[in-house]
């Protein structure tokens, strides 16, 4: 099913229409409200710089706009086990707060299925979010990783505490869409527009950002992660 | 309140609370700047950002690390220390015809020892100096100087100024500074969806740019978050 749909939201300041894909109510895909904050990788992208992205690249890897029709951003990785980049939005502009609904989405493809270690979703200001094929968060963030492996998990973190689901859908070199949805008070991933799970503990309420890593796992060969879109999107 | 559209000079404007409140249009001419999370304030792709540092440290401005704040400006510690912001470039003009609508919310840390200007303004650097007006031609905004708390709508036309005055004392809470341009010849200026006032006169034609400038009035560091910016002009 195709095409996209509108709704109402109350908020504590007011309504907010929010557009979503008929796939999924789930799914936003952008949202009108005076005190809505929006965030999406956009076409253009400034990644040359630290000005609107803050990437730690690790080897000789690189992040830079899609040349493909459609992929806003390409990571490339060097054909080196751990070599990666870890990228985040500059700033700390979302905060999972009561009662304030929060969607973040990515539809990425991947070169391999599992010669990957990869993250995306929201996370606290961190230059490495993944190390040695483990997650290295240093404070909170929730999103979808993937270690080494073709098993996808929707995952939160509070220092440590960490609540994970690993989804039934295996990771493939198919383009897929990664999701969230914070309802105000529990954080319920989707994968493929597919409910996976609903976590209630350990839901981050810090300030962060934007992010996504991809390193390459086994080396031998340069990985690549396209990103047709992303985006975050938080009711007032 | 709901979010409402209507249709005007043939575009969809999506409105909240108020019909002048626009938060987003769609048409083919649309002109619709709004400042963006991920800015990137610190090259001249962007915005022209002028520092004025005497102090012993430096005025910046940056990406918010306070959730929902688009940008914070910090002022260095010495009087009349200060960030001047405009785009790159003059996307904005008032014309017969040409409805436009610009809003801030933003909040000052210090409600009488400080000066700001936002709104829309020619190319200029330093439009405000030794805390008074120094804008070289024109502008619409809103303002306020050093040692009062007295808020100000203007437009300004070739040195020009004309102000309506709010009824509102300027605090340390947030506020929304809105004005709207009817097309036909008034500029109506609103504080927190009050109306402030209405200028039918002397207002700019020239080509403006959406404008921020926060100075400390005193040798302390001061600060300005914006939540946020936006201009929609039809």
């Amino acid at each position: 099913m195709g095409g996209i749909s509108s709704k109402m939201l109350q908020t504590p300041t007011g309504d907010v229409l929010v557009f979503h894909d008929n796939a999924s109510e789930a799914s936003w895909v952008d949202a009108i409200g005076r005190d809505v904050r929006k965030w999406e990788l956009r076409y253009g992208s400034d990644f040359t710089t630290a000005c609107e992205y803050t990437a730690t690249v690790i080897g000789a890897d690189s992040i830079a706009q899609g040349i493909t029709a459609g992929a806003r951003a390409l990571i490339t990785t060097a054909a080196v086990a751990n070599s990666g980049v870890n990228l985040q939005v500059v700033g700390t502009p979302f905060q999972l707060a009561s009662g304030k609904k929060c969607y973040f989405g990515a539809k990425l493809t991947f070169k391999t299925a599992d010669g990957n270690d990869f993250f995306v979703g929201l996370a606290s200001t961190d230059t490495a979010l993944i190390a040695a094929h483990a997650i290295d968060v240093a404070a909170s963030a929730v999103g979808w990783y993937a270690l080494s492996s073709t098993a996808l998990v929707a995952y939160n973190e509070i220092h440590a505490n960490s609540v994970t689901t690993t989804a039934t859908p295996i990771l493939d070199t198919s383009a897929h869409i990664f999701e969230f949805l914070y309802d105000g008070t529990n954080l319920n991933f989707y994968l493929d527009h597919a409910l996976v799970a609903q976590h209630t503990t350990y839901v981050p309420t810090v300030v962060m950002t934007p992010s996504i890593v991809l390193q390459s796992s086994a080396g031998g060969a340069a990985e690549t992660c396209s990103i047709d879109w992303m985006r975050c999107i938080q009711l007032p | 309140m709901s979010i409402l559209s209507k249709f005007v000079n043939g575009n969809q404007v999506y409105y909240d609370d108020y019909d002048y409140r626009w938060v987003r249009a769609v048409g083919p001419d649309v002109r619709s700047w709004e400042m963006r999370i991920g800015t990137d304030f610190t090259t001249a792709c962007e915005y022209t950002v002028t520092a004025v540092n005497t102090g012993g440290g430096t005025s910046t401005i940056a990406q918010g690390i306070t959730a929902g704040i688009r940008a914070i400006i910090t002022t260095d510690d010495a009087d009349n220390d200060a960030i001047n912001a405009q785009i790159v470039g003059t996307p904005f003009q008032l014309a017969s015809g040409h409805p436009l609508y610009f809003g801030w919310k933003g909040t000052i840390n210090e409600a009488t020892q400080s000066d700001i200007l936002v709104g829309l303004a020619t190319k200029d650097t330093t439009l405000i100096a030794a805390h008074a007006l120094n804008l070289a031609d024109d502008g619409v905004y809103f303002y306020k100087l050093d040692n009062t708390v007295v808020i100000y709508g203007a437009a300004e036309k070739t040195g020009t100024v004309g102000t309506v005055t709010c009824a509102t004392s300027m605090d340390t809470s947030a506020h929304i500074y809105e004005f709207f341009y009817d097309g036909v010849g008034a500029i109506t200026y609103y504080f927190d969806g009050a109306e402030v006032g209405r200028i039918t006169s002397g207002y700019p034609t020239v080509v403006l740019s959406p404008s921020l400038f926060f100075a400390t009035g005193s040798a302390a560091v001061k600060t300005c978050t914006t939540e946020w910016m936006r201009c929609i002009q039809l």
